[in-house]
């Protein structure tokens, strides 16, 4: 089996190994095979396009500096959403991104999403039903938005992403009880914005 | 069980992460409850929605814009990753904490000690017309008797005074401010420091010859005690010195304080050292004249 092979076939594991060993196809490999789901995460969080897309290319670029030093001491799944999830919430956190929010918001308050999101595998079904599915997808979204940061990332990781509790932990370094506290409060907060559409 | 509990805990009963008694109890109150069911129900029916999101695919150019991104990381940046990846290195900040602690108390303890620190007066010269510098542990003395560079420090400097005998004090002590301070913990300076205006081993040897003065009888009686002059300071203006800073084995720092009693009188009686103390022992010794 030579190495290109090797590189599409091995796990996440081998392909740290070989980009370690100055092999840069590997980290080609790496990012085609996570992209969908750092950009899937990074889109959640953000709730736009254009900012989910600058975050998931950050997250491949810290990724990229820093795959050298990848010592296994976690999956690199882990590892990987480890950094996308601070890469969002610091930049949610950061002031400019708060006031490209709040000027998006003031130019076109109705609807702030500049990105319909086309889902994989809705090609053939009813245009109606899709019509009405996304414009409830786009009010979930509006929904996960007006969460707090610290409340975002949990629903996100455990009713979208449908990660374990176990999962979440490793990723966000929570305890058991401040997980579940923290889901229950954002789940109650979800219920009651969403109250009238559900 | 009540119904702020049950709420509290729909979303773990949701996730099935409940123990299957708590679980069961949430079934049996939902059943009887109408407002909690109706709570639990929206729950689910939201989480359920939530799970349906499905997800979203990246842009297609999606490598080949990361691909741009890391080929327009600046050099500098590499520059930093490359060659001070050191900096990205997690040192705990109890480990910093530590360090800088210790540091902060080198400092503190180097700047706090007077007796460390050198006013020099060029050409400090004793009663006898010869200039002196201090003394180390391998110069000789008059009488070719090597002395041990030892450091006192279990110890600090035995301050004494002592009122020399009136006919034996040729000039008064003049006042004003200490003009040269050398003594102290291991206090040690260079034989042959021009600079600092200090005599040669042949003037020492001279002074300690003595000349019938209090000092040379002093440095004598140091001298036969196998000690040594560390410093002499003096006031502004001063020929003599004010005090004297010496070190004496401490097995003969009783008969050194013998031998001193001739030559004036000790205004405080001088401390014992501890039974188990075996090192050299530093003495600052007041010169007072006795008019």
């Amino acid at each position: 089996m030579n190495e290109e092979t090797a590189n599409k076939t091995g796990d996440d594991h081998e392909l740290v190994k070989s980009f370690q060993s100055g092999n840069r196809i590997a980290f080609d490999e790496l990012v085609l095979r996570h992209k969908d789901r750092v950009f899937n995460l990074c889109y959640r969080f953000m709730g736009d396009h254009q900012e989910a897309e600058d975050c998931a290319q950050d997250v491949f670029l810290k990724v990229y500096r820093s795959l050298k030093r990848f010592r296994f001491e976690s999956s690199f799944y882990t590892w990987l959403y480890r950094i996308t999830v601070n890469t969002c919430k610091n930049r949610l956190k950061s002031s400019g991104y708060r006031g490209i929010k709040k000027s998006s918001l003031l130019a076109n308050p109705e609807n702030d999403k500049d990105y319909q999101p086309m889902e994989r595998g809705d090609e053939g079904k009813n245009p109606i039903a899709e019509l009405e599915k996304m414009e409830r997808i786009r009010l979930v979204q509006n929904a996960i938005d007006s969460l707090p940061v610290g409340q975002k990332d949990v629903v996100i990781l455990r009713d979208i992403e449908g990660l374990s509790y176990e999962e979440i932990i490793n990723i966000t370094g929570y305890r058991l009880g401040t997980l579940k506290s923290k889901l229950s409060r954002a789940r109650h907060e979800l219920r009651e914005r969403l109250g009238r559409i559900i | 069980m009540k119904c702020n509990l049950v709420k509290k805990l729909l979303s773990e009963y949701i996730d099935n992460t409940l123990d299957e008694r708590t679980g069961t109890l949430i079934e049996g109150h939902l059943k009887e409850c109408e407002d909690c069911n109706y709570e639990y129900i929206s729950m689910k029916t939201m989480v359920e929605e939530l799970r349906s999101m499905g997800s979203l695919e990246a842009p297609k150019d999606f490598l080949e814009k990361v691909h741009e991104r890391i080929d327009s990381f600046s050099p500098i940046e590499r520059i930093r990753t490359s060659f001070f990846f050191l900096s990205s290195i997690k040192v705990p900040m109890e480990l910093i904490a530590l360090a800088a602690t210790s540091v902060l108390i080198f400092i503190v303890f180097n700047m706090v000690q007077p007796e460390n620190q050198v006013m020099v007066k060029p050409s400090a010269i004793d009663s006898t017309g010869s200039a002196i510098k201090p003394e180390t542990g391998s110069k000789k003395t008059s009488k070719g008797t090597a002395l041990k560079t030892q450091v006192l420090k279990e110890i600090g400097p035995i301050q004494l005074a002592l009122l020399l005998v009136a006919e034996q004090k040729p000039k008064p002590l003049s006042s004003g401010n200490v003009r040269l301070i050398v003594s102290g913990k291991g206090a040690e300076m260079p034989l042959d420091t021009p600079e600092f205006g200090f005599s040669t081993e042949q003037d020492q040897e001279t002074d300690q010859e003595g000349n019938g003065d209090p000092l040379s009888d002093i440095i004598e009686s140091i001298s036969i005690s196998d000690g040594r002059l560390i410093s002499k300071e003096y006031k502004n203006g001063a020929d003599e010195p004010e005090y004297i800073t010496i070190e004496i084995p401490c097995i003969n720092y009783h008969p050194f304080l013998e031998r001193i009693k001739d030559i004036g009188t000790l205004q405080t009686p001088a401390p014992d050292l501890p039974e188990e103390y075996q090192g050299p022992v530093q003495l600052r010794i007041q010169l007072i004249s006795s008019k």
